[in-house]
């Protein structure tokens, strides 16, 4: 039985950090990444990017390692295998082919699976998550061909993907299961500025809505609504997020929740297994909350963190997330954590109706844990700096929600 | 002399969506400006995010290998290295 120092599974961007961060600290340690992917490292941010799908940018950009580069780091790639089963007592991972393989230190960055939605004929051709180098392949053959497509969910991916299709030349055909665009991570008069300017550039937002049925034979036809509308399309775009189960692992006796549990070291509950990047549910220092993440840079910053502790440092993970969203025109930013729980409140920042507008959540009625940004860019940096000094903002509310208030004269205040 | 071979270096605003691994590759070299997108840090306190000349950068020490690291960890590849004769180094 191979034995490895250190064993990562997850060929993503945390795993690939992981791996290319322990061989430069340990260049003596035997590292070996488990993919149930073929394929080196590549770049998921470019899969809902519009220069990529609409070829702008050749495809090989995507690729962010090279097949051979692997080896020469000294790291040991097995790429298109699954691992099937972890015994943490006598720290073995078994592999869908039946390999076994010993390892000292354990670190699970695998990621978290598409949601499945319980839709007949969602297996036809045509269909499509929005996830793997192979979907983008799929999805770039597919708009070429289509008039009418599909675009199941309203969250980051949705958006960026009706943008995407819009731009090709294909109609588009929203479908929302919500009662406004982007719910419940945008407020309502947030949600309302992108569904305007998605209608006036033709998309077809429907609203409270859910797909039934998938027609066609082998190929996608159409869908059928709940409330028997049918449309037809040639193509369709699944983007609903993810769910993580990770039955694999709960005989082991591995901590999950909505992902697999952490401390602010990214250790586990279990001896000599960390975890790192989108599959993480981890204690997050800044927020004071215990959260998922599945931004770029989270899982490449958590890759190296957890890198850093296999090793026997003492390291804990400390970064505010930030991302942002672009589409017709749009710029959207994201700062910490934007759901609304029972102590939460949103102050919102500017006219919706001029189409820039920042909401900003508090926590406790004094404490600002996360921000979202419509056409404000400028707000993101101070609203950073307010999340990270977890400053009590009870007393300066009124100029929070003033557009023409500075926020950066603000802090401190 | 050096064996370093990049002597420019520019991130293309339009692809940039600010995700910032090269701030966290770095940090000497780029922050996020305030539109959230990357920029170089010059000697003299100004920002761009234009083609720079390696040799005009604030961070000491910009070699080869540093600044390959952070245009390959952007993973829109918004970050063009050039040699001298102005030929693109990277991406390749």
């Amino acid at each position: 039985m191979e034995t490895y120092k250190y064993l990562i599974i997850g060929g993503g961007i945390a795993g690939t950090t992981a791996a290319e961060t322990l061989r430069k600290e340990d260049p003596e340690a035997r590292v070996a990444i488990i993919s149930d992917e073929p394929y080196p490292l590549y770049s998921r941010i470019l899969l809902s990017k519009p220069n990529f799908f609409l070829e702008k940018v050749p495809f090989d950009t995507i690729w962010m390692r090279k097949a051979e580069g692997y080896k020469e780091k000294g790291i040991d790639f097995i790429g298109g295998r699954r691992a099937t089963t972890l015994n943490a007592k006598d720290k073995t991972v078994t592999l869908d082919d039946g390999t076994e393989l010993k390892y000292e230190k354990l670190l699970l960055a695998i990621g978290c699976p598409v949601r499945q939605l319980p839709i007949p004929g969602l297996d036809k051709k045509g269909v499509n998550h929005v996830k793997t180098v192979d979907d983008a392949r799929d999805i770039i053959t597919n708009v070429k061909k289509a008039q009418t497509a599909v675009v199941i969910g309203s969250g980051f991916i949705g958006f960026e993907m009706c943008d995407m299709l819009h731009l090709a030349g294909v109609k588009v055909e929203a479908i929302v299961r919500e009662k406004y665009f982007w719910e419940p991570i945008l407020d309502e008069p947030a949600g309302r500025i992108l569904e305007r300017k998605m209608v006036e550039e033709g998309i077809n937002i429907r609203l409270e809505s859910e797909v039934t049925e998938v027609r066609g034979d082998e190929r996608v036809e159409g869908v059928t609504l709940k409330d028997g509308t049918e449309i037809d399309c040639q193509m369709i775009i699944l983007a609903v997020g993810v769910n993580f189960k990770g039955e694999w692992l709960k005989s082991t006796g591995l901590e999950i929740r909505r992902g697999i549990l952490a401390d602010e070291k990214l250790k586990t509950n279990l001896a000599d297994i960390w975890t790192a990047g989108d599959v993480a549910e981890f204690q997050d220092v800044l927020l004071d909350e215990c959260l998922m993440c599945g931004t770029w840079i989270n899982a490449q910053m958590q890759g190296k963190t957890a890198a850093m502790n296999m090793m026997g440092k003492d390291e804990t993970y400390r970064q505010l997330s930030f991302y942002t969203a672009h589409g017709f025109g749009f710029n959207i930013g994201f700062v910490g954590n934007v759901w609304l729980g029972d102590d939460s409140e949103l102050i919102g920042r500017g006219d919706p109706g001029s189409g820039k507008y920042t909401g900003i959540v508090l926590r406790g009625g004094n404490r600002i844990v996360g921000s979202f940004m419509i056409d404000r860019p400028g707000d993101m940096t101070p609203l950073k700096r307010f999340v990270e000094s977890k400053a009590d903002v009870s007393g300066i509310k009124e100029k929070l929600a003033n557009p023409d208030t500075d926020l950066a004269t603000l802090i401190g205040e | 002399m050096s064996d370093n071979k990049i002597t420019s270096i520019k991130v293309d605003r339009d692809t940039c969506i600010g995700a910032a691994p090269c701030v966290a590759v770095a940090a000497t070299l780029f922050e996020l400006d305030d539109e959230q997108k990357a920029v170089m840090l010059k000697k003299g306190d100004e920002k761009t995010s234009d083609m720079t000349n390696v040799a005009d950068l604030a961070a000491e020490g910009m070699d080869d290998a540093t600044l390959t690291a952070a245009a390959e960890s952007c993973p829109v590849r918004a970050i063009f290295l050039y040699d001298a004769e102005g030929n693109q180094v990277f991406p390749e």
